[in-house]
């Protein structure tokens, strides 16, 4: 079965799934900017077309959700498998209209969009047998991996490929699944990154309809002691020049930090050990597959499903021309829901990353952010106002063979269409906690009223602290948090069918640290 | 016995046609046109000829090029055009007059390639289509590094790697562009030409994939269109609007593949001549980011999709696995899925394949065949393959037996070493020189960058014989038919000669047709011919031993003296003669000790000639001195009405 997930991120207070819900037809409406409403609006999608709404949600969480699938050892090697189902069912956008789609989905589990986030170790058999419930024929491709094989039915191993079809023409990238049949592919997952896996069938419908997901490999063989904490550089220069432990980071704190490590990316000098700057939290693992509907083509679909021999570009009659941009199959403001929201069930990755200042002793590492480019073009995104520490571009290091630091502070990271960027991300408090740590804020205070006050306002610049707003003004901070917006530089993108903002977009999450949120009680993720 | 002597093979060489050819990329059209049974493989295509991107012949220094610019027209799979094929407008270059015409980005025509440090002396010119005077820009090159006066333009190639060429700064610059006008520069190390930026970068296949996005609406409406439209997919009342993304000139799915070979290494020269994002992924392999814009990364980078900006390029290298097998394909396409309307299951556009070939050898090959023989001209077909990317050179060797090759140099038996002009590609034909007799054996060896030698190939110079029949003298009148075995020899000539077994003094027959397998001459033997010459005929082709055939020979039957009605009595001379022509028109008598030559003694004659047989009486008279005195001799001799003489009789005075 492959009901087997894991969730790397915080955990939060889980809500009833909402099923039964009920499509409704409205292409646009305005948004309101509240998110609270996304529940009234989710409410009106139905859960799939194909699909009974039975789905039990595990529980809400942040960051990266791995589907982890089966294991079992032939020969000392694991072989890992995932079990597959391409389906068709609903996603919700902003503004009130559902989007027909297709994607993958785990088997028996609901239709969700992006397809699961499949989660291997580096040296793994990969199975990954695809069901297709679609009425046209549909496959997946890995971009990236080498020596792809394929079998029906349990037939022989044979390497993946395009396929001709009647009269010898091309008929897909790789070998298919027929309507209510199968197909199998085989690779072993041979080097760790963030990969992406999509539809080689008829990719410009099929992709657009939201046949794609990712596929994240991690270094096998790796372990990461306090040193390796202590290693890590911390002027964003190459090791020894500034480590953590010029920076303060004692070794207890370097223990506490090493049972959260993660690694990215081995070295590529070191055997066994992780690339220094690809160490990373692993509860701050995120992840951002960024895509794009055109709902003409989306809309047509739904129109014509009971008709395969529509279901084709060619047959498509319209212009193409994208509404909607995505993270993790959710547009602005549902990318700020958590992992599992109930009201969007088949959107079931959030896509905003939590994190905490960087701290010497309690917080010494950075978060993870993996970015998979989706689109029909590159998606320029920034992570607004801050830098992010490019570690990798398509599932590779950036260093050279001799280790030579090519990684890069980038302030608008590209992905292009079907790559993958790796980017590490600090945060760090420089003015304190409060008004009374000896760093104030530079300014003069304004009064209340001519202050104009928005939804991620805790009404203090300092983290953690909250004020008084104006009378009528709502926060959706908890603790006192911070928000940093990070979008899609091309701003037409960060819109939901036009209307700013939206789309695109996302927030990242700065909370307290936890000894704070401790003494003064407060609770960021409840 | 076979008469060793100088032949020329080829106009002087061994014509290694169509490819001393070293294992390159090659193009072939990408249509799946074979389909193996249920499982549903692509079927395998016909065997490439391994072209790749030629280097630009530089005869002088600087390397003079001329450059075109015009106006084509290409095609375009879309089953939303009528006809499921539209017809596009296009701007192109035609670098030194190729065939074919103008090409865009990557296509046959529009590249130049030369070795770091090569000056180019470019002379630009453009057909009406193009209107406005274009005004050259290298954006990669360093300004210094071009000049030009009026539309000769210097450019020193010094920037080694993948860059383009393309109207730059005069007005109309920005249509000509987007009509395709892009043309592709490679520059590679002065010391290795199968290298992307240093002699570290070998690789054995290249090509180059450039993108050029077609707009047919403006491409049809080119002066008046609204540019604010271009590339776009829809028009302003959301109707889509048909662009056209290409790779080298071509949309899928008549996009040439890259043909490759299991174990090779490939260097990918991507240009992005288009207006939008390209992300080349290629399914299944790794692509290795070597360097961008003609320069070069210090660590490379491997990719899956590497981004090429509008108007960049990006050579990346790829490794064939040894494991991959022949047939299987790669697929290389644009990730943004830019695909058009090309076929009927969605595939078109931006869209081709790595196809494998099994087999990439270790080392370079050469074999020649079929080998054919002529007068004159000597044939060979040379395929070869290496796997480094030129044949920088070859020589040559003669042998006497099939199985003793020449060993390697020392032995004497082989020639020095003839480097080819320019490193040649496995497209390019090119002709080697070598002497041989018939019988013999000609062995090639060519040699690939960095050294390495193939095997040798061999084949024998055919032993040629000729028939030489009907052979037919009639009175003066020869006439001869040589034929040559094999059919495919061929004779250039005849000769014959008179009495004379050797030739040592021969006159040729008129030929009508040679060089021909079967040839047919005539003569008109000189005067004198007497009844019974030899008359020996023989054919002439340099691919006979000796140069010539065994003589034929036919012997002359000329006028006969009677010796029964020929007498002396008394002072009267009786001459009877018959010839096969009913002739004889003169009849010459002398006295002497020995006989006259033809035409010698004195012209005598009753009045009665031409007839024959002939039958007369002359007096020996005074006119003869001496005067006949008994017991002399006298000769007589006749000729017949087609001027062949009898042969001399002697009759002796009686006593009176």
């Amino acid at each position: 079965m492959n009901d087997e997930t894991s969730r790397n991120g915080v955990g939060m207070n889980g809500q009833p799934p909402n099923h039964g819900r009920h499509r409704r037809i409205t292409r646009r409406v305005a948004w309101l900017g509240v998110a609270g409403v996304c529940a009234t609006w989710a409410a009106l999608v139905p859960v799939s077309a194909s699909q009974p709404a039975t789905a039990a949600f595990a529980g809400e969480s942040e960051g990266l959700q791995c589907t982890d699938g089966t294991t079992s050892d032939v020969a000392g090697v694991t072989h890992r498998g995932f079990d597959i189902t391409a389906t068709d069912g609903y996603t919700s956008e902003p503004d009130g209209n559902a989007i027909y789609d297709w994607g993958y989905s785990n088997s028996g589990g609901a239709f969700q969009l992006p397809g699961p986030v499949l989660c291997a170790q580096q040296g793994d058999v990969l199975e990954i047998h695809l069901h297709n419930a679609l009425p046209v024929a549909t496959s997946i491709q890995f971009p990236g991996q080498t020596d792809v094989q394929y079998s029906y039915n349990a037939s022989p191993l044979a390497p993946d490929g395009p396929v001709a079809g009647a009269g010898g023409a091309l008929a897909s990238l790789v070998h298919e699944a027929p309507p209510n049949g199968d197909v199998t592919y085989t690779f072993a997952a041979a080097a760790p990154g963030t990969y992406l896996y999509q539809s080689g069938s008829d990719p410009q419908l099929q992709v657009q309809m939201g046949l794609f997901g990712a596929l994240v490999v991690r270094p096998g063989g790796i372990s990461i002691t306090a040193d390796d904490i202590l290693a890590i550089p911390n002027d964003g220069g190459p090791t020894g020049v500034r480590s953590n432990a010029d920076a303060g980071v004692t070794e207890a704190a370097a223990i506490a930090a090493a049972a959260t490590a993660r690694c990215a990316y081995p070295s590529p000098t070191a055997p066994g050990k992780c690339d220094p700057l690809a160490i990373y939290d692993g509860s701050r693992e995120n992840l951002l597959v960024l895509s794009e509907i055109d709902p003409g083509v989306h809309s047509y679909a739904e129109q014509h499903r009971g008709t395969a021999a529509d279901l084709h570009w060619n047959a498509y009659p319209g212009a193409y021309e994208a509404h909607y941009f995505m993270i993790n199959g959710r547009s602005m403001p549902d990318t700020l829901a958590p992992n599992n929201a109930p009201w969007l069930p088949s959107q079931p990755y959030g896509a905003m990353a939590h994190v905490q200042p960087w701290d010497a002793l309690t917080n010494p590492l950075d978060a993870l952010l993996r970015y998979v480019g989706v689109g029909v073009t590159g998606y320029d995104f920034h992570p607004h106002s801050n830098h992010e520490h490019v570690i990798a571009e398509d599932a590779v290091l950036m260093k050279g063979a001799t280790g030579n630091d090519n990684t890069e502070e980038k302030f608008n990271i590209m992905v292009g269409s079907g790559s993958t960027v790796d980017a590490t991300f600090r945060w760090t408090n420089e003015v304190g906690y409060s008004d009374t740590d000896g760093k104030r804020v530079p300014v003069a205070w304004p009064q209340g009223l001519n202050l104009s006050e928005g939804d991620f306002w805790s009404g203090s610049p300092y983290l953690g602290e909250s004020g008084t707003l104006n009378p009528g003004i709502l926060t959706k901070t908890q603790c006192g948090e911070y928000y940093h917006v990070a979008h899609s530089h091309d701003l037409t993108q960060a819109t939901n069918y036009g209307i700013t903002f939206g789309g695109m977009l996302t927030l990242i999450k700065v909370e307290p640290p936890d000894e704070v949120q401790n003494a003064l009680h407060l609770d960021c993720n409840g | 016995m076979r008469n060793a002597r100088s032949i020329t093979l080829v106009g002087g060489a061994l014509l290694a046609t169509a490819a001393l050819a070293v294992g390159v990329v090659a193009v072939q059209a990408a249509t799946f046109g074979q389909v193996a049974g249920a499982n549903q493989d692509l079927g395998q295509v016909p065997p490439p000829v391994w072209p790749t991107i030629a280097p630009t012949p530089c005869a002088t220094d600087p390397c003079a090029v001329t450059l075109e610019a015009g106006q084509g027209t290409l095609t375009v799979a879309d089953t939303t055009a009528p006809g499921a094929t539209a017809h596009v407008p296009y701007f192109g270059f035609d670098v030194n007059g190729q065939p074919g015409g103008y090409s865009l980005a990557g296509g046959p025509n529009s590249t130049i390639k030369v070795p770091a440090g090569t000056t180019l002396t470019i002379t630009l010119t453009q057909t009406a289509d193009v209107a406005d005077p274009i005004e050259l820009s290298f954006p990669s090159l360093p300004a210094a590094d071009v000049s030009h006066a009026g539309n000769v333009y210097t450019v020193h190639a010094n920037t080694v790697g993948t860059s383009v060429f393309q109207p730059g700064s005069n007005a109309d610059a920005p249509r000509q562009v987007a009509m395709g006008l892009v043309g592709v520069l490679v520059v590679t190390p002065a010391a290795c030409s199968a290298c992307a930026f240093d002699e570290s970068q070998q690789y054995d296949d290249e090509a180059i994939v450039a993108m050029t996005d077609i707009d047919l609406e403006f491409a049809t409406h080119r002066t008046s269109f609204d540019m604010s439209y271009f590339g776009q997919p829809r028009d302003a009342d959301d109707h889509p609007r048909a662009v056209y993304h290409l790779i080298n000139g071509k949309s899928f799915p008549d996009t040439d593949v890259v043909d490759v070979r299991n174990g090779d290494s490939v260097l990918l020269r991507y240009v992005n001549a288009g207006v939008t994002d390209k992300s080349m992924g290629l399914l299944g392999l790794r692509q290795t980011l070597l360097g961008r814009n003609a320069s070069a990364y210090t660590d490379p980078q491997s990719l899956i999709a590497p981004l090429i900006g509008p108007g960049e390029t990006a050579d990346v290298a790829v490794a064939i696995p040894t494991s991959a097998t022949a047939g299987q394909r790669y697929s290389l396409m644009d990730q943004g899925r830019q695909m058009n309307h090309g076929t009927a299951a969605g595939f078109g556009g931006a869209l081709t394949f790595l196809n494998v070939w099994a087999g990439a050898p270790t080392t370079p090959t050469v074999s020649l065949t079929p080998f054919d023989v002529g007068a004159g001209t000597t044939d060979a077909s040379a395929q070869s393959s290496a796997p480094a990317f030129t044949i920088t050179g070859y020589r040559t060797a003669v042998t006497s037996s099939p199985s003793a090759p020449p060993t390697d140099p020392p032995d004497p038996a082989w020639s020095t070493i003839t480097s080819l002009p320019t490193p040649t590609t496995p497209s390019a034909s090119f002709t080697v020189s070598a002497t041989a007799a018939g019988g013999q054996y000609v062995w090639v060896q060519v040699q690939q960058s960095g050294g390495t030698w193939s095997s040798p190939a061999s084949v024998e110079v055919p032993v040629t014989t000729v028939a030489i029949d009907p052979l037919t003298l009639t009175g003066t009148a020869l006439a001869a038919t040589a034929t040559a075995t094999p059919s495919s020899a061929q004779v250039a000539g005849m000769s014959y000669a008179i009495n004379d077994a050797t030739f040592a003094t021969s006159t040729a027959l008129t030929v009508g047709g040679a060089p021909a397998n079967s040839v047919s001459g005539t003569a008109t033997l000189p005067d004198p011919l007497v009844d019974g010459d030899v008359v020996s005929v023989r054919a002439d082709s340099p691919t006979i031993v000796g140069g010539h055939s065994a003589p034929a020979q036919v012997t002359v039957v000329g006028p006969q003296i009677d010796a029964a009605t020929t007498s002396i009595t008394g002072d009267t001379l009786t001459v009877g003669a018959s010839s096969a022509d009913s002739m004889i028109t003169d009849v010459y008598v002398s006295t002497g000790t020995t006989a006259m030559a033809p035409g010698g003694g004195i012209s005598v004659g009753d009045g009665s000639l031409p007839t024959s047989p002939y039958s007369g009486t002359v007096t020996l008279s005074t006119t003869f001195d001496p005067v006949p005195a008994a017991g002399d001799t006298v000769w007589v001799r006749v000729k017949d009405g087609s001027g062949v003489w009898s042969r001399p009789f002697s009759v002796t005075v009686p006593a009176p």
